[in-house]
């Protein structure tokens, strides 16, 4: 197990490696202006001298793998003039995670229930009224549920506030205040969830250890929960995990309807401001999250199946 | 029971006419000239002694380095040598007015060397003292050759600081250059070329922010290259009519009104604090302005049509003109024939686009925008374009389809009679630019015939679009140049052939060179009659070669809630309705 462990660790620098040598390239190609549009002349080719952007492409290259070993990020050329790159990030990280962790919260047991509700009640109302819930979820854009809400709740009904409160402490206001962000951000999740549980679940149902474990005289509750529930959370490992890992990602859309400085939108802007430094580190972090996340993920089907072993030597005869 | 009913109804029937006999009597009488209504109104007004807070909202705001900035309007926190505000009375005017100066600057040399003196009792928030020496200091870092700070053209775009583009550059030591230290209270700023009063009072006088030495020093980084000065709320001090209390990054932030300031003192300030929220969803804005929870909104698309003759809503005038760059160097042959080139310009829309597209904005069909002003505001100035020269330029060059097509008409024939294309350029995922493209394509075939020209369309990123356009491989886009609003002389530099970061259209001109610099830097400077009339010339210059055709300009409109008053009715250059004065009149 440990080997295998090392050995996705080494895998997985190297391929981190490999995604920022590529965002080097990809992003010095996109074309931009660190001084911004209608600056002096004087000030493009010193803000250009600065940031090395006046050598060849290799130099750069050289400089930047140079200083990224060194754990040197450096700072934001545009965006956030002069700021260390990583305390940007650092310091969108807490609300970020803060509304996810609500959203998850929110997200993973009314999925769970609905998906198991939809299985156990196939072809009922029920199941119709959760499946239509879950297709309508699932195909109506984050952006455009933010907005409804927003648009019924704060400006028509005056429930919720409309933008999210910065209060550095915790209170109800600022627990209200969340609600409609943490809504917004729970939709998609839980339609994702319920889709996958009801079709595993589905499945499981109707699989020949059930009629054994009915057979054997468990009730239906006990075979359910004991037998089917635990077999259908093998492949949602696949699904749940990648969505606690994503914890740190934020949603762009929602945080700028809800006016959340979180990280959800740092991406784009610094793509759009040429602010290339803090765009490398962004998808530095964001691809740690990503590999991070496969990891858990190969790992955690292990712990949920004892069958499936990771790592291990050449099986028995 | 019967009569108690009677009863009851005689009595309601009383209530009821007596309530139509109020509303009747109402605003509409005319017995007494000011109505209960307004006479409560405005006592409210003047009672409102509460908590003045004016409530509004950016876009964003990634530094208060006064160095490093992009937003110049969001620097309530700072003062500067030179403050410009309404008119104190009401008169609707610009003034000058000493802010950390204890006078208005002078010049004893028509321009070249200003003595600036500073009041003895300023102090930072913190109570640092804040002196010449701070300013010494501040331009000294503003125009480091280590620290590269985005706005040291300050003291070398359009008032040129003798060698402090040489410094900038690592060329000289300071003590060339033209800042000089009298004494605590006392600099004198030496100009490379001499300077109107009113370019030193817009530039080096209310530009020039100052930062505190001993924070500055201690966000420094070791190799002195960087600096993280105004970068957080502890990094970031306050010495001007507001104290910035509050700040997070792409949040929100608070100012707190300083009452040591001497804007404050004098009674330039009635606002105890503003707040600001980062949205930047329009949609979000407008629920919550029209929800009470802003208090100003700029209006669009629906919204403007809606409510743009409502009392509450200001127009602001940009100094700034969008338009097609026109490549007469292209390799397309037809670019470089000036006939073909004027009959694009004359067979733009402008009216059209305008109308059908962008609504808020007008058509110009002028380079120098209408929110350029020629002159001193104080002793007598005017709007560039209430100018006869100005006009008889708008009048030269409006739009005329049957001129275009003569023109086109004669290229053609120029051209060998053969049909002709061209690549249009416009900004990708705007909906908008596709429309205008789409009307100007539409609108040109039309008029050429669609068997002699075509037009095709690329949308492409701004960025992209502008590298395109340094580089000449275009023949013709959308795109614009900043200009401005009191020195439209400096900002006609772009168009000049010793300009280092063209845009290629093949324009050159050495009457135009010539004129640029005798405004700017040469004889002309302090006559404005003369500048006026060479302007005027200048935009003749470029609209006859066809290098830019101008589209419309970016006005905006803004509307304010009802508990705001403004302190001037009408829109002020440069500082627009004055922020920082607003009023606030009820909770």
């Amino acid at each position: 197990m440990l080997r295998y462990i090392a050995k996705r660790v080494f895998a997985m620098v190297l391929t981190l490696f490999i995604i920022i040598s590529l965002s080097f390239f990809a992003i010095r190609l996109i074309p931009g202006d660190v001084a911004g549009e209608n600056a002096a002349p004087e000030i493009k080719a010193a803000m250009e001298a600065r940031y090395h952007l006046d050598k060849s492409l290799g130099e750069q290259y050289g400089i930047f793998i140079k200083n990224f070993l060194s754990f040197d990020f450096g700072e934001s050329m545009t965006l956030y003039p002069r700021r260390p790159v990583f305390t940007i990030i650092k310091d969108k990280i807490p609300l970020t995670l803060m509304l996810n962790i609500f959203s998850l919260i929110l997200t993973v047991p009314i999925g769970l229930i609905c998906g198991v509700a939809a299985a156990l009640k196939k072809n009922t109302l029920i199941d119709h009224v959760i499946s239509a819930m879950v297709v309508f979820n699932v195909s109506v854009p984050a952006f455009v549920f933010a907005s409804l809400l927003q648009y019924i709740f704060s400006y028509k009904l005056d429930w919720f506030p409309f933008l999210l409160n910065l209060d550095p402490h915790f209170s109800f206001s600022k627990f209200a205040s969340m609600i409609l962000p943490i809504l917004a951000l729970s939709f998609g999740g839980i339609a994702t969830i319920t889709r996958y549980m009801r079709a595993e679940l589905f499945e499981a149902l109707n699989s020949e250890y059930m009629l054994l474990s009915k057979s054997k005289g468990l009730s239906k509750v006990q075979s359910t929960v004991r037998h089917a529930i635990r077999n259908s959370f093998i492949p949602l490992c696949n699904v749940i995990i990648p969505m606690f890992m994503s914890l740190l990602g934020g949603s762009m859309v929602v945080e700028n309807i809800f006016g959340i400085p979180g990280i959800g939108s740092l991406t784009a802007a610094s793509i759009q401001t040429s602010d290339y430094y803090l765009t490398i580190a962004v998808l530095f972090f964001y691809s740690i999250i990503g590999l991070l996340s496969m990891l858990l993920v190969d790992l955690s089907y292990g712990i949920v199946d004892p069958r499936i072993r990771i790592g291990g030597g050449k099986s028995r005869e | 029971m019967k009569k108690q009913k009677l009863l009851a109804l005689a009595t309601a029937t009383i209530l009821l006419l007596s309530a139509c006999g109020q509303n009747n009597t109402g605003p509409g009488t005319t017995s007494n000239p000011t109505s209960d209504n307004s006479v409560s109104s405005s006592q409210n007004e003047k009672e409102y002694t509460g908590v003045k807070e004016y409530r509004s909202w950016t876009t964003s705001m990634s530094t208060f380095n006064p160095q490093m900035y992009t937003n110049s309007k969001s620097f309530a926190n700072l003062g500067s040598f030179v403050a410009m505000v309404a008119d104190k009375d009401g008169g609707n005017t610009l003034q000058f007015v000493p802010h950390h100066a204890a006078e208005l600057p002078t010049t004893d040399d028509n321009g070249t060397t200003w003595h600036i003196k500073l009041r003895e009792d300023l102090k930072w928030s913190d109570g640092t003292p804040l002196n010449a020496k701070t300013y010494e200091y501040t331009m000294k870092m503003l125009i480091d050759p280590k620290l590269v700070n985005k706005n040291a053209t300050y003291m070398f775009d359009t008032c040129i600081v003798k060698n402090a583009k040489e410094y900038f550059s690592g060329q000289c030591q300071w003590e060339d250059v033209g800042v000089k230290l009298i004494n605590d209270y006392e600099l004198e700023i030496t100009m490379q070329y001499p300077a109107t009063q009113l370019d030193f009072y817009t530039t080096i006088c209310s530009l020039i922010w100052p930062v505190q030495e001993e924070l500055y020093e201690k966000c420094m980084n070791a190799d002195r290259t960087s600096t993280t000065y105004g970068t957080s709320l502890e990094t970031t001090p306050s010495a001007g009519p507001f104290i910035l209390t509050e700040w997070i990054t792409d949040g929100h932030d608070k100012f707190v009104r300083d009452d040591n300031d001497p804007l404050v003192k004098e009674g330039y300030v009635k606002m105890d604090s503003m707040t600001r929220r980062y949205i930047s969803q329009n949609a979000t804005r407008a629920e919550m302005f029209f929800k009470g929870e802003l208090d100003n909104h700029s209006l669009t698309g629906d919204d403007y049509i809606k409510y743009k003759n409502d009392p509450r809503s200001h127009n602001t005038i940009s100094p700034n003109v969008w338009g097609y760059f026109v490549n007469g160097a292209s390799k397309n042959k037809i670019m470089q024939n000036k006939d073909f080139r004027n009959a694009l310009y004359f067979a733009t829309p402008r009216e059209r686009i305008c109308e059908d597209v962008y609504k808020l904005y007008p058509a110009a069909p002028y380079i120098v925008a209408s929110g350029i002003y020629v002159g001193d505001p104080i002793s007598g100035g005017e709007y560039f374009r209430d100018t006869k020269e100005a006009k008889a330029n708008t009048e030269k060059y409006a739009t005329n389809p049957e001129k275009a097509k003569e023109l086109f008409d004669k290229a053609y024939e120029a051209n060998g009679n053969t049909p002709v294309s061209i690549e249009y350029i416009y900004f990708e995922g705007q909906e908008d630019q596709k429309r205008q493209a789409e009307i100007l394509q539409e609108t040109f075939e039309n008029l050429f015939g669609k068997d002699r020209f075509t037009m095709k369309l690329r949308a492409m990123p701004p960025s992209s679009a502008y590298d395109v356009y340094r580089s000449g491989d275009y023949d013709m886009g959308l795109g614009v140049r900043l200009a401005n609003v009191f020195n439209p002389w400096a900002t006609m530099n772009v168009w000049t052939s010793s300009y280092a970061d063209k845009y290629i259209t093949g324009f050159q001109s050495d009457e135009f060179d010539k004129l640029q610099f005798d405004c700017v830097y040469g004889d002309m400077v302090n006559d404005v009659e003369a500048k006026i009339k060479a302007l005027a010339r200048m935009e003749d210059l470029l609209l006859d070669y066809g290098c830019f055709v101008p589209v419309m300009q970016n006005d905006n409109t803004i509307m304010y809630s009802d508990r705001i008053s403004l302190p001037t009715e009408q829109y002020l250059p440069m500082i627009g309705y004055s922020e920082k004065q607003y009023d606030i009149t009820a909770p």
